[in-house]
């Protein structure tokens, strides 16, 4: 910024400069020139009035110069009648009159000549003239009155008259000569005044000239020198600029190293701090003492979220994170998100649901962990600010092109909602550490933080519309396209045993009422939505029939029950199968809900356990399926067989029912030997996996206790599974009266080769096949 | 051996990795003490019994090294030999947090 406004004061300094110099020269261009054009006008008028004053002289002189040469012929011809009138003898008065014209001529000539008098002239030579004139006029008066004999005389006079008047013109000449000289002069004169204002507007056009180079030398080399200067001053700030630059990019990236660094060495000591609290905490200590630790280990676990959540988020800053391109099954990857919360949810009592446009295709590009990462963030959210009622996620199509899709994701809860004040804020990084909700110790702060650049990072964007007491509502876009995905069996659209099957659907939550519609008609039922109990049974009423009913246990007014009542009143559960949906911990009571339901289904609702759930249910119904078609179907799909898990380890138990639940079979879990023969004694079960070394009864006990006790057709295949690899514990496993035997990390073919060993031929022959080994013992 | 063996855990469905981890998270100081307290007390046969168990939930999620340590600890328990447990018990209480580590990071 201080550079910026340096660079700004550098240029306003450069052009105020150059505007000054400008500015300067125009000046003195414009006083130069304006003064130097005054001068010329004046030279020009000067020039003009001299020339017009010599040409009025001339023209004054050759008229005067005309009347002297007709005075002076008038003078002549006077003087030359006189001469012959007195010198003639025969002369008398009738020649008078000629004399008197000749007289009178000159009188009007010199009396012309007089008016054109030139006024410089001597005045003297002007009387002289008159009185020539007079003279030689009056000569005539005289010589009418004279005798003949006087004329000659008189003659004589007039003669020496007219000699004297000729010398008088003769002078006048000389007064003429010097008016042409005048004129000369005034002539020269005006010459001499051009040439010398010539020589002066030259001289000062030169001296206009120089000014004007000099000025022009001065503003080049003002102008070279600030140039010089502000450049080597401009290279000074670009350069000081950059190393700001480098110097910021590398602290940056220090950060970003020393984060990620940070986070990663700080997380292996924490996860040690955290171990040994919690070994800590199984050591005899005082109350006081094991609160303590109890409050160090969460704040440990608190500690290590901020740290995964700080890594993400430098990573994401530093521009490290890439987000991959691969097929997503969206609807699996909501539902997964829903199996991860689903426990919390299950602490308040929340419903999860969500439901997927069906227009929306089942694969999309994306990244699944970072949409998971998002999606389990808001979710999570909702679920952390939900006291109760639910959590429901609606993904809609807000555009599509070709191939080209813009998604909109909402999560909606009934929570507290958020305060307007701080809705601006929200996706700010550690905006939720100011937030009197979330002081009790969970989240970072970071997490919507991060949801938000991961959006930004999918082309959308992410925005949040809240009432308080009401409720939120997050919303995010994606843009994505359409992916070519390896689709799971259930995905298939029309799957031949739905197609044309009529679904009762009583479910209150829409939702979830919208997300069993949209599944059980893409896989070609027909669906029938009803919102209570009260509704379908008026359907029924009516006389409508199904094949399958689907209903929520969690009716209005609790009527899951009455309706299964009043269903099997008519009913059997061949004719008319039902599913409870319920959440894992339904309270109704379990054996009436097996008399009146066939199946449960487990909430969260997913693809997958719906589609298990329904096969089973017409599977029972029509047993003469076909089973040459299920070939690409999971095992569990095309070899149905109930499971029971003996295994007290969580972690164990968690393995091996998610392997099996990939492979579509639902196990049901005895923590022990003696709980595996509890479950035995109520129901028989085609499979039973067995762990070798379990509190209360340990597998080999408890398979001597089933093959002993039970009856022939209702002992199960019992595959033992161990750690223990060794050929001894094989050997004791089939002593006890295992059938077969998996080593630990059990893995998804082992179990799988175990089962299509012992199951794919019919069940009951295997069956009767091994007991007499277990029988022995 | 491994510290973790990546290929067993990817044989897992990878929705339910985050459960499991947690889970080992919470379980393996129990065990551990419990394994630590049998063999204060030398009651081998409780401990080979906690370390048969924990070396089940190692197996499960590749926890290779702590495993044979745990399978180590269950035998000696079962041959009822107190020699070195509690240098097995002290690698094995080092080595979980950095199982612990390599499992989130994964």
């Amino acid at each position: 910024m201080r550079i910026f406004s340096n660079v700004r004061l550098l240029q306003l300094i450069d052009s105020a400069l150059l505007l000054m110099l400008l500015s300067v020269i125009a000046m003195l261009l414009w006083f130069s020139l304006s003064n130097l054009s005054v001068r010329a006008q004046q030279n020009q008028q000067e020039a003009t009035e001299a020339m017009q004053k010599a040409y009025e002289t001339v023209r004054e002189q050759i008229k005067l110069e005309e009347l002297l040469d007709k005075q002076r012929k008038a003078f002549d011809a006077l003087d030359d009648e006189f001469f012959r009138f007195a010198r003639n003898p025969n002369s008398d008065r009738s020649n008078l009159p000629l004399l008197h014209n000749l007289s009178d001529n000159l009188k009007e000539k010199t009396n012309q000549l007089l008016a054109a008098w030139p006024e410089k002239t001597d005045p003297q030579l002007k009387e002289q003239l008159e009185e020539f004139t007079g003279l030689m006029t009056g000569m005539i008066d005289e010589l009418e009155s004279l005798s003949p004999g006087h004329w000659q005389q008189l003659a004589r006079d007039a003669h020496d008259t007219a000699r004297n008047a000729y010398d008088l013109v003769a002078s006048l000449a000389t007064v003429d000569d010097q008016v042409g000289f005048e004129v000369m002069n005034a002539i020269q004169q005006s010459i001499q005044n051009n040439t010398a204002n010539t020589f002066q507007l030259s001289s000062q056009l030169d001296i206009i000239k120089y000014q004007a180079l000099l000025s022009t030398i001065f503003i080049i080399a003002g102008l070279l020198a600030s140039r010089f200067y502000f450049s080597s001053h401009f290279k000074q700030l670009i350069q000081t600029a950059q190393n700001a630059q480098l110097l910021a990019e590398e602290a940056v990236k220090t950060k970003t190293r020393f984060l990620a660094t940070m986070s990663h060495e700080i997380r292996t000591p924490m996860n040690g701090v955290i171990g040994m609290t919690r070994l800590l905490m199984n050591t005899p200590m005082s109350k006081k003492q094991s609160e303590f630790v109890e409050s160090i280990h969460l704040s440990g676990e608190h500690l290590l979220t901020v740290i995964n959540d700080v890594l993400d988020f430098s990573k994401i800053e530093a521009g490290k994170l890439d987000l991959k391109h691969e097929p997503v099954e969206l609807r699996a990857c909501i539902e997964d998100v829903f199996n991860l919360l689903s426990s919390k949810a299950l602490e308040k009592d929340l419903e999860l649901a969500y439901a997927v446009a069906p227009s929306i295709p089942l694969f999309i590009e994306g990244d699944v962990a970072r949409l998971r990462q998002v999606l389990t963030n808001l979710i999570g959210n909702a679920i952390k600010f939900t006291e109760q009622g639910e959590i429901s996620v609606l993904v809609t199509q807000v555009a599509q092109q070709d191939q080209n899709y813009e998604l909109k994701f909402e999560i909606r809860d009934t929570g507290y909602g958020i305060p307007a004040d701080r809705l601006q804020s929200i996706f700010e990084s550690f905006s939720q550490a100011d937030n009197p909700l979330t002081q009790k110790g969970e989240g970072t702060g970071l997490g919507l933080s991060i949801s938000q650049r991961l959006v930004e990072m999918m082309k959308g964007r992410i925005w949040v519309e809240s009432q308080l007491g009401v409720g939120s509502h997050f919303y995010f876009t994606i843009k994505t396209c359409q992916a070519e995905g390896k689709l799971k069996p259930f995905l298939y659209p029309n799957i031949p045993e739905i197609i044309g099957k009529r679904i009762l659907i009583v479910e209150n939550n829409a939702a979830n009422q919208q997300a069993l519609q949209d599944f059980c008609s893409g896989w070609g039922a027909i669906t029938q939505v009803c919102a209570s109990s009260q509704e379908a049974i008026q359907l029924l009423e009516s006389g409508s029939t199904y094949d399958m009913g689907l209903v929520d246990s969690r009716l209005p007014k609790a009527t899951a029950l009455d309706f299964g009542r009043y269903v099997r009143s008519y009913y059997t559960l061949q004719e008319f199968p039902l599913i409870l949906i319920a959440p894992p911990d339904d309270p109704h009571p379990k054996q009436v809900v097996s008399e009146l339901y066939n199946l449960y289904l487990t909430k969260p609702i997913t693809r997958s356990r719906l589609f298990d759930s329904l096969m089973t249910v017409l599977g029972e119904r029509n047993l003469v399926a076909t089973q040459s078609e299920h070939q690409q179907l999971k095992l569990g799909e095309r070899l149905p067989l109930s499971i029971l898990l003996a295994e007290d380890n969580p972690i164990n138990q968690i393995v091996a029912s998610s392997i099996l639940d990939e492979m579509a079979y639902k196990a049901e879990i005895a923590e022990n030997g003696r709980q595996a023969l509890d479950a035995l004694r109520v129901k028989p079960f085609d499979v039973v996996f067995m762990d070798m070394q379990m509190p209360e009864l340990d597998g080999l006990t408890a398979t001597r206790l089933i093959r002993a006790e039970l009856a022939a057709e209702h002992q199960p295949i019992i595959i033992a599974m161990t750690a223990n690899a060794m050929e001894s514990d094989k050997q004791a496993c089939l002593a006890a009266g295992m059938n077969d035997y998996i080593s630990k990390p059990i893995l998804p073919e082992a179990i799988e080769a175990a089962l299509e060993r012992w199951c794919s031929t019919p069940l009951k022959k295997k069956n009767k096949e091994l007991p007499d080994a277990a029988l022995s013992h | 051996m491994q510290l973790l063996a990546t290929d067993t855990l990817k044989q897992l469905p990878a929705a339910i990795l985050p459960r499991l981890i947690k889970l080992f998270m919470t379980t393996t100081p129990d065990l551990i003490t419990a394994i630590q307290q049998a063999a204060v007390k030398n009651d081998l046969v409780v401990m080979a019994e906690a370390a048969h168990k924990l070396k089940g939930s190692c197996l499960s999620l590749g926890a290779e090294q702590m495993a044979a340590i745990c399978k180590e600890l269950q035998e000696k328990g079962e041959a009822n030999d107190n020699t070195g447990i509690h240098e097995h018990i002290a690698t094995l209480s080092s080595l979980y947090p950095q199982t612990l580590e390599a499992m989130q990071t994964l």
